[in-house]
């Protein structure tokens, strides 16, 4: 050997060994976090996802840190203009969240969503980050929100302390003045209510079992039971949140539907799954009462449509799995997704042509929809884009490879001009924002 | 001589026994026989059977006298020419709304016989059978309730019948229920589209038969419809202080609890219960083997303080025994552990 090909090979024992100490080295600083996932070690070395020290805080009165810096990626970088630069997947809050509603305000994109422990409602922009509350502490665990009337209002719904019963109350928040609608308006801001301002609103009637808010957030289409088991009647009303009136529109024998979309003048109506219960999906007219089949005997189905209400992404259960499948009411065809998930974990985008959903990866064996609904399974999704047309997927990004945080994706919700896909973590219900355009294919 | 006589004997009962498949399997469908002699050997099948409105509908021309892969044939709907070729034995086309009538026609050109036609009419009429039972789930749960052994499941019929060009009202039809091959007289009859049951057994199935028919008997659809029985079972579930219950979540076998004391909320899902404080339920809650004494107004929860000090685990189990209810039962442990030292 000469001593040229001497050096050589200590030169490569030395970078192979430097590698590997360095290997190991992030390896150990991931395992010390408790309930992570340890699958990618690399994750923190991603310029993504790791906190800066962004304070969150404005100067008014009743404004808090509701956006939260984690390690997991709310935190801001400065850019080289001072600017803050937030990670594409940012954690907008860590506290449970019950629901929540996208805007534009002077051509910004904001989230505005309900605190469960407070019923506080909050406002965070995407640009700065910084959450503005816009109510005050008067309901304490929510379990669900549905915000209407351009996020002006929002109904709150919990149950009572050792009671089933549902209580629903139509929150007014009118007096925090904002700007809903996609078009600019450089002299509107937002202000927050103060302590003293109690908010106004109403109870809806007791014991409403499910709701849907109109596509263009100025109805409610709610379904509620009257009497006992054997002469139960499902009785279906429409709130308009500005005329704020109420006005009964369906009435059927059966009880368990969920609406799954409304307009104003249709109500989609799907009956509730559970895995080997064929699953029926109806349309009703309001003007007319009409009540139409689109979908029938589909085991465990569940339902998610276009916002034209022309397709349908719907789910059918089979051994242990899930396929997908969108159905095209004016063609009467039906082509398959590739993609193993349920509706619920899907949005579509406002042009009725293309879908994202959270897929779960690894997709685990079980009886669906029933065993994530109970809570019993829990997923770790990555987001794919499905071409609603030839049904072809693609793959838009993996969480893992910007937190350590496993998410279970609900309530996915796209910003009005659809650069912000936001949704709920069904592991601990906190609220996640994604930057679709700087961060697809990350 | 004889063999061939056999022969078209034989052809001639399978002919003759395949017809009802298409004249009565299918409740709106209308003269399906053609009035030539010859079109008795044809035959046109559906898919599906009994194709509701604006449904996609595949129908399938097969015959014993000639060879339709090398046949020349058309087919027409309603009167007009869709579709011609050789071996064309399938034809899809959409029903129109409820109560349009269809038509289609097929022709086949053989050698033998000549042209041979068949015509089928399609009355778009639905019936749907949708079903619900009365066990508990918990508020807010997006999924189904199923039935279990003993509990009660209400049946409800949904027709769409349409007669001369008007929607039939749902009470002005004729229902007749059974339950496997028993007919309950007091739940049939004039606008009885609801039916009560008890279910048997668990893991069995309950076969209900419906049959809805029209006053005038013009429009008649019968079903059937398996109810499965399932198991009634528990699943637990933290119920924090101020959140409230974490429905989201179950805890499953091992439960790591850090604060300094943990609810848990029991839900006894696909019981026979008004409610989850319903008497006739039984909530015994049992730590390392020790009965506890709970809240009877709130019998589903139980709340554990964590010792201030060491590192421990306890077994918690809780069964449930619905009164009155031989069958609804259920049992579930939970093991919680705690550690002050880690903290």
């Amino acid at each position: 050997m000469t001593k040229k090909q001497l050096y050589i090979v200590v030169g490569m024992i030395v970078i192979i060994a430097l590698g590997f100490l360095l290997a190991l080295f992030f390896i150990s600083q991931q395992g010390s976090k408790e309930g992570t996932e340890t699958s990618n070690p690399f994750a923190n070395f991603f310029p993504f996802g790791k906190s800066g020290t962004s304070e969150t805080t404005t100067g008014t009165g009743g404004t808090e840190p509701g956006a939260t810096n984690t390690e997991t990626g709310t935190g801001s970088q400065t850019n080289n203009n001072g600017e803050n630069v937030f990670p594409v997947l940012r954690e907008v809050t860590e506290k449970p969240t019950a629901g929540l509603f996208s805007y534009n305000k002077t051509g910004k994109t904001y989230v505005e969503y309900a605190e469960k422990e407070t019923g506080n409602i909050y406002e965070v922009g995407m640009e700065d980050m910084r959450a503005n509350r816009l109510s005050n502490s008067i309901i304490t665990r929510v379990s669900e929100a549905f915000f209407g009337n351009g996020g002006k209002s929002v109904v709150l719904r919990y149950v009572k302390t050792n009671s089933d019963i549902i209580t629903s109350f139509v929150l007014d928040l009118t007096k925090s003045t904002r700007e809903t609608s996609s078009t600019y308006n450089a002299t509107t801001t937002a202000t927050t209510a103060t302590d003293n301002a109690l908010p106004s609103g109403k109870f809806l009637s007791q014991g409403i079992q499910d709701m849907k808010v109109s596509k263009d957030s100025n109805g409610l289409f709610y379904l509620m039971r009257t009497g006992d088991f054997n002469d139960r009647i499902s009785v279906g009303s429409i709130f308009d949140f500005q005329k704020n009136k109420t006005s009964e529109v369906f009435l059927s024998p059966f009880s368990e539907w969920l609406p799954v979309y409304f307009d104003g003048s249709t109500a989609l109506l799907q009956t509730k799954a559970s895995q080997n219960v064929p699953g029926f999906l109806y349309s009703f007219n309001i003007k007319t009462g009409d009540l139409q089949k689109i979908i029938g005997d589909v085991s465990g189905m569940t339902t998610l449509p276009s916002p034209d209400k022309q397709k349908i992404l719907y789910s059918k259960s089979n051994r242990g799995g899930i396929t997908l499948q969108i159905y095209n009411q004016k063609e009467s065809s039906t082509i398959d997704v590739s993609l193993q998930t349920l509706p619920e974990k899907c949005v579509w985008k406002n042009d009725n042509l293309s879908i994202y959903c959270a897929v779960p990866n690894p997709f685990p064996n079980g009886e669906y929809p029933d065993s994530w609904y109970q809570g019993i399974i829990s997923f770790s999704d990555d987001i794919w884009k499905v071409d609603a047309v030839t049904g072809k997927t693609v793959s838009i990004f993996s969480p893992r490879s910007l937190t350590l945080k496993l998410l279970d994706m609900t309530n996915l919700t796209l910003s009005p001009s659809e650069d912000f896909l936001f949704f709920i973590n069904k592991r601990n219900s906190s609220l996640w924002a994604f930057d679709l355009i700087n961060g697809v294919g990350a | 001589m004889k063999k061939i006589h056999f022969s078209f004997i034989l052809i001639a009962a399978l002919s003759f026994l395949c017809l009802p498949a298409v004249m009565f399997g299918q409740g709106s469908l209308s003269n399906p026989l053609g009035t030539q002699g010859a079109s008795t050997f044809v035959t046109i099948s559906l898919s599906p059977t009994n194709p509701g409105p604006n449904t996609d509908v595949t129908a399938t021309v097969s015959s014993f006298q000639t060879n339709v892969d090398t046949t020349n044939i058309a087919w027409y709907l309603n009167g007009q020419k869709k579709l011609t070729g050789i071996g064309k034995k399938n034809f899809t086309f959409k029903t129109g709304n409820i109560g349009e009538l269809v038509t289609i026609e097929v022709a086949l050109d053989t050698e033998a016989y000549g042209t041979i036609t068949k015509e089928l009419t399609i009355l778009p009429n639905t019936l749907e059978i949708l079903w619900e039972s009365d066990t508990y789930v918990p508020p807010f749960y997006k999924g189904k309730a199923l039935p279990s052994s003993q509990s009660s499941v209400r049946v409800i019929a949904l027709p769409r019948f349409v007669n001369q060009n008007k929607l039939i009202n749902t009470n002005n039809i004729v229902y007749t229920w059974k339950k496997g091959y028993f007919k309950d007289q007091n739940s049939s009859g004039f606008g009885k589209n609801v039916f009560v049951y008890k279910t048997g057994y668990t893991f069995n199935n309950d076969e209900i038969t419906i049959s809805a028919t029209t006053e005038d008997k013009s429009v008649s659809i019968t079903k059937k419809v398996p109810i499965h029985v399932y198991e009634p079972k528990i699943v637990l579930f933290e119920n924090k202080p101020i959140e409230g219950i974490r429905y989201e979540n179950a805890l499953m076998d091992t439960f790591n609890y850090i604060e300094n004391e943990v609810t848990v909320h029991a839900v006894p899902f696909f019981f026979s219960l008004s409610g989850l404080n319903d008497n006739s339920a039984s909530f015994v809650w049992k730590l390392d083997g020790k009965n506890l004494e709970t809240n009877p107004e709130n019998k589903s929860e139980f709340t554990l303080k964590k010792p201030e000090k060491g590192s421990g685990q306890y077994q918690l189990r809780l069964d449930i025994n619905n009164l009155g209810y031989d069958l609804q039962t259920g049992s579930k442990k939970l093991t919680l552990v705690y550690d002050n030292q880690s903290q």
